[in-house]
């Protein structure tokens, strides 16, 4: 491993000041879970690593607002989200997805903003957060923006941060009566990447469809809502038949890519299935099972 | 993984031909290739550098010229080592020029996978740099029909 400079600053302001907004050798590391397969693999080799592990506890608290709005600083450990009351009050889905998410010594460092800010598309929890209508605080030089989950991904480990923002918080808004799934498909073990993952929010009177957000990670290049099997979803009476029609408009629209873990076209059937799948679980999870 | 294109030049087919067989050329229009190194007029090794976000990655890439039929095809393999992760490239392709109205039609199709830890990590990275990487080359191809063209 070449050597690098390792920093650790105290404040927010400082950490974004140690960042280079010209040079990708530089970056910050919070958790490192992910970044430092990148360096084990040799892809990335970094000139400065700047740690923001202490840059103190307000960035790594949960909290509920009485409207349901939940706020997550971006340095909280998965774990903790993971067993957080609030967060399974708000979105129970979380909670449920977490526990496929790679594994428990992963969880207990990789932290709610390096999730997000790494770009890699075989993440669970960034097509959950979509679903639910994320959006992160996003700190910079010129003060903070908000930018919606589902705007933050430019590409395959691309997103829209310049390289010296961070994200600063996540913000869940207070579900009301949606519902949500989450459905991992691995083609290895199964706390595997995903070759597909698909998260669902729906809100529905019975079984007529009011809105949702239908949205699929893994087999794409990045995560995003399919809209046009939400169109297909949208105003009408769940049955067997809408969820084959959202499943082919799902797969229709999906840009899937193939790698080791399937081929465009498998990932393609995978998706045509599991959206229906994914709604359903959704309409009978009740904060339960999925 | 399946790559195929085309790409219109405004020059006869003899002299297309000549400029795509030529190594030098031919590398100097594809991305991030350093180091071109002629073994002999079928063998070449150069070194291949790709970038997607902050990832980098780098291969000690060996050509071999397979069979080339003037003008009309060249078929090449490709093998490359990336450099600290463990897989392995290898790809083939087939270049076929074809007369059109006084200019020349280029076609290729390339066939690439990648093994190991750089398949998973790797093949979407390559996905993604091949629509680039396929301007640029169309892009600098064109660019060195136009000035060959320009009188001196």
């Amino acid at each position: 491993m070449t050597p690098f400079e390792l920093v650790e600053p105290t404040s927010l302001h400082e950490a974004i000041a140690l960042l280079d907004p010209d040079d990708s050798a530089v970056r910050p590391i919070a958790g490192g879970t992910a970044l430092m397969l990148m360096m084990k693999a040799g892809v990335f080799r970094p000139t400065r690593l700047v740690s923001l592990r202490n840059l103190g506890d307000r960035f790594s608290r949960i909290a509920a607002g009485p409207d349901g709005h939940l706020t997550i600083g971006a340095l909280t450990p998965l774990s903790v989200v993971e067993r957080s009351p609030e967060v399974a009050r708000v979105a129970p889905v979380i909670p449920r997805a977490m526990r496929r998410l790679s594994n428990v010594r992963v969880r207990n460092v990789a932290t709610v903003g390096g999730n997000l800010a790494h770009g890699d598309p075989h993440m669970d929890l960034p097509p959950v957060l979509i679903a639910l209508g994320a959006k992160v605080s996003v700190a910079g030089p010129n003060g903070e923006r908000d930018v919606a989950v589902e705007d933050l991904f430019a590409g395959y480990f691309e997103t829209v941060l310049a390289k010296n923002e961070l994200i600063a918080a996540l913000h869940i808004p207070p579900q009301g009566k949606s519902r949500a799934a989450y459905l991992k498909v691995t083609t290895g073990s199964d706390e595997d990447w995903p070759a597909l993952g698909v998260a669902v929010e729906i809100e529905a009177e019975g079984l007529l469809a009011k809105s949702e957000r239908v949205v699929v990670s893994a087999a794409t290049e990045k995560a995003g809502r399919l809209k046009a099997a939400e169109r297909a979803l949208t105003g009408v009476a769940i049955d067997d038949r809408t969820l084959a029609h959202a499943g082919d408009a799902a797969a229709a629209e999906a840009e899937c890519i193939a790698d080791v873990r399937g081929s465009a076209a498998y990932k393609r059937e995978l998706i045509r299935v599991y959206v229906g799948r994914a709604v359903r679980a959704a309409l009978n999870s009740n904060g339960a099972t999925h | 993984m399946k790559f195929t294109g085309e790409i219109s030049i405004p020059a006869p087919r003899d002299a297309v031909y000549a400029k795509v067989r030529d190594a030098r050329f031919f590398a100097s229009c594809v991305e991030g290739v350093q180091d071109l190194n002629e073994i002999d007029p079928d063998h070449y090794t150069a070194v291949l550098e790709t970038k997607v976000a902050y990832l980098k990655f780098k291969f000690n890439v060996v050509v071999e010229v397979v069979r080339a039929d003037p003008p009309h095809e060249i078929e090449a393999k490709i093998e490359g080592t990336p450099l600290g992760i463990v897989g392995r490239l290898t790809a083939s392709s087939l270049t076929r020029l074809v007369d059109d109205n006084g200019g020349t039609k280029v076609s290729y199709e390339i066939d690439a996978a990648l093994t190991g830890k750089l398949g998973s990590l790797g093949q979407p990275v390559l996905r993604s740099k091949a629509k680039e990487m396929e301007r640029l080359f169309s892009e600098r191809m064109r660019a060195a029909f136009a000035k060959s063209e320009t009188p001196t």
